[in-house]
């Protein structure tokens, strides 16, 4: 008989080894470094220890560039990690157990989260959140899609919508619309009605038109400064050369928002615009709006990627190398159908 | 866009299980379907294969890693059929277009065996050219799979694949895939299929049932460099590897470790379910005569037991398919 298929049936306790209350499995670094620095350990679960906070059996962890950021040590001010540390702010799971002032949640809950990247936590199969970060899993996404949400998908709203106050109309010039954060920005940009441009590398083109992009530059083909004009709005997830070059595609009055590196504010005084940086913070509010925009199905994640927690490394790796569309996720559990 | 007429749910047919056990725990129900979501396809399903994976969904020594809440389930991981609606942001693919999806069962919208079935676009593509929609339904998932092994297997021109079950509908796409590659193939069959074997492409074809781990050495004194196991052989098949060569069990380990620095790699299909380029890959390696679809025998959605026994029973009577 021929034998197909059967590697999507493994079972979670054989694939993964079995879990009990003594131990998990998680990925820690003990110092920064490269990604060699990360380590498969088995460590017992976190508790609850504060009286609104939940302990989630992770099923899926989103891959974040921010994560790497905090691995190789480059920005110790802005996210003080203490070592060792757990990488990871994008959860999906179902909720194990609630301390005793938790209203809104109850074990059993299948929720999504965005963890404070300084604490992280979610490359594991167990890990403590607090009931104001969480939010119930949006019901059309299993969670693996779900966890390739939280991070990415709030940075862009905050960055388009609490930042520079997109209006319907607008121009909004999206660096990296296939990207992480981009392949969201690109989509809520368009849902609210403003004219979507944004660069790509050639292969990623037909992606961003299916996401909703009005134009899409190829950036490496033309300068997008060339072509992008009276923006209202851009969002740079590129930094350096790509933001400087940005303040001259701007209106007067528009902003560069970056979630990448803080844009300077004499350029913007001078070209007569605003600047701002932007970084997700933990808001389980705005991931419940977010949820029931995705379950309207106007709204949807991207994943590149899947892998196994164990292949944590090679996640980092490929995050790192840039030009990857959409998201990569870390496969917790093995079965993530859920209900 | 979405077709706004598309909007709603539709019913329709589907084969379910109702809970673990035998082929009678097989029902066939009629669901509601809802309307895709962003970056959703809903397909009317003509075709959908049967494979090994099915049975183990219903399967009692397999069934606790879906847990007990997860029933009625969909079985079936593919479909081949034509696209009803679009969801929002979805321009690839069209209403009329007759496509094939990987499906993932384990999800509220079940499997691949029913009348409408909603899928992530990114798992879906049409189908190549001059096949039928049963015989492309064989390819999305056993194909993922292939791809999946030879990326993971990372092996380089030159290198040399063994994989065990050489006459099965995974292997034939894993061999092929590794002669695109460069990648030379040492694979098992029982004499009946050795040219069948080789007609795959496969490099060596060594004689089933000797014990595969010494039959391969008798080819390779130094193991092969990899070895995909398709007929789940286990540690007994170990022997066949080289020392630091890489072993990629198709249904999960027990974390045991390996001999000789054999590096264990197992692999989960629904981590590829999405990739696109692969399932256009798939596609073009038909149309190119790379893979020669198998001839296939249509079963009725009343007949999904018989089609999962004759699957079993082996032979070669042409791969399973749910005809719709």
């Amino acid at each position: 008989m021929s034998r197909t298929l059967e590697a999507i049936t493994s079972p979670r306790s054989l694939a993964s080894g079995k879990v009990d209350n003594q131990t998990m499995k998680a990925v820690r670094i003990h110092k920064y470094g490269g990604p060699e620095v990360l380590q498969s350990e088995d460590l017992p679960p976190p508790q609850v220890s504060a009286a609104t906070e939940v302990l989630i059996r992770v099923h899926a962890a989103g891959v974040n560039p921010v994560d790497s950021a905090i691995r190789r040590g480059l920005v110790k001010e802005i996210f003080p990690v203490s070592l060792p540390w757990i990488p990871g702010s994008d959860v999906s799971g179902v909720i194990e157990e609630v301390g005793p002032d938790v209203t809104r949640f109850k074990k059993g809950d299948e929720v999504f989260a965005l963890l404070n990247p300084a604490k992280g936590g979610a490359y594991a199969e167990y890990v403590v959140v607090s009931e104001s970060e969480l939010a119930l899993k949006p019901k059309l996404l299993h969670h693996i899609r779900a966890a390739a949400v939280p991070v990415a998908a709030v940075t862009a709203w905050n960055a388009l919508f609490e930042t520079a106050q997109l209006q319907s109309g607008q121009r909004v010039l999206i660096h990296g619309g296939a990207g992480g954060v981009g392949h969201f920005a690109v989509q809520l940009a368009k849902r609210k009605g403003a004219h979507v441009i944004a660069t790509a590398s050639a292969k990623n083109h037909e992606l961003v038109y299916e996401l909703g992009a009005d134009e899409v530059i190829d950036y490496q083909a033309q300068k997008f400064e060339d072509v992008a004009r009276k923006i209202d709005i851009v969002l740079d997830s590129i930094g350096d050369d790509t933001q400087e070059r940005s303040w001259k595609v701007l209106k007067k009055g528009g902003v560069l928002v970056s979630i990448v590196q803080p844009p300077s504010g004499e350029k913007a005084r001078s070209v007569g615009a605003r600047g701002a940086m932007v970084q997700s913070r933990p808001d389980g509010a705005k991931l419940a709006e977010i949820a029931k925009i995705i379950d309207s199905g106007q709204l949807a994640p991207v994943i590149n990627r899947i892998l196994p927690l164990s292949e944590a490394r090679r996640a980092q790796e490929l995050s790192q190398s840039g030009h990857m569309h959409g998201k990569i996720v870390l496969r917790v559990v093995n079965h993530n159908g859920g209900k | 866009m979405s077709d706004q007429s598309s909007n709603r749910p539709l019913a329709g047919k589907a084969v379910t299980y109702k809970a673990l056990g035998g082929p009678e725990v097989i029902e066939i129900v009629e669901r509601t379907v809802r309307a895709p979501a962003a970056g959703e396809v809903r397909i009317e399903v003509k075709a959908a294969a049967v494979n090994p994976t099915d049975i183990l969904f219903r399967d009692p020594g397999f069934g606790d890693q879906f847990g007990g809440d997860t029933f009625p389930i969909v079985p079936g991981m593919d479909a081949a059929g034509i696209i009803e609606s679009v969801g929002p942001g979805v321009s690839r693919l069209h209403a009329g277009e007759k496509v094939m999806a990987a499906v993932m069962p384990v999800r509220p919208e079940g499997g691949a065996q029913a009348q409408h079935i909603v899928v992530p676009a990114a798992s879906v593509v049409p189908i190549p050219e001059g096949v039928s929609l049963a015989e492309a339904s064989t390819l999305p998932t056993t194909g993922l799979t292939a791809l999946n092994a030879l990326e993971i297997a990372a092996l380089k021109t030159g290198q040399i694949l063994a994989v065990s079950g050489g006459a099965g509908l995974l292997a034939q796409y894993a061999i092929a895939a590794a002669k695109r590659r460069g990648i030379k193939v040492i694979a098992d069959a029982k004499p009946a299929d050795t040219e069948l074997v080789r007609g795959y492409g496969a490099n060596i074809v060594v004689e089933r049932g000797l014990g595969f781990a010494k039959a391969i050495r008798r080819e390779l004194p130094n193991g092969a460099d990899a070895l995909l196991d398709t007929a789940v052989l286990g540690e007994e098949s170990f022997g066949a590897i080289r020392d630091g060569g890489i072993y990629i069990p198709v249904r999960g380990w027990g974390g045991k470790p390996a001999e000789r620095g054999i590096k264990i790699k197992p692999m989960l299909v629904s981590d590829v379910l999405e990739r696109t380029e692969w399932l256009e890959l798939l596609r073009d390696m038909v149309a190119a005569r790379e893979i020669k679809l198998r001839a296939v025998e249509e079963y009725l959605p009343t007949k999904a037991a018989d089609a999962q026994r004759a699957l079993v029973a082996g032979g070669h009577r042409g791969r399973p398919v749910i005809r719709f």
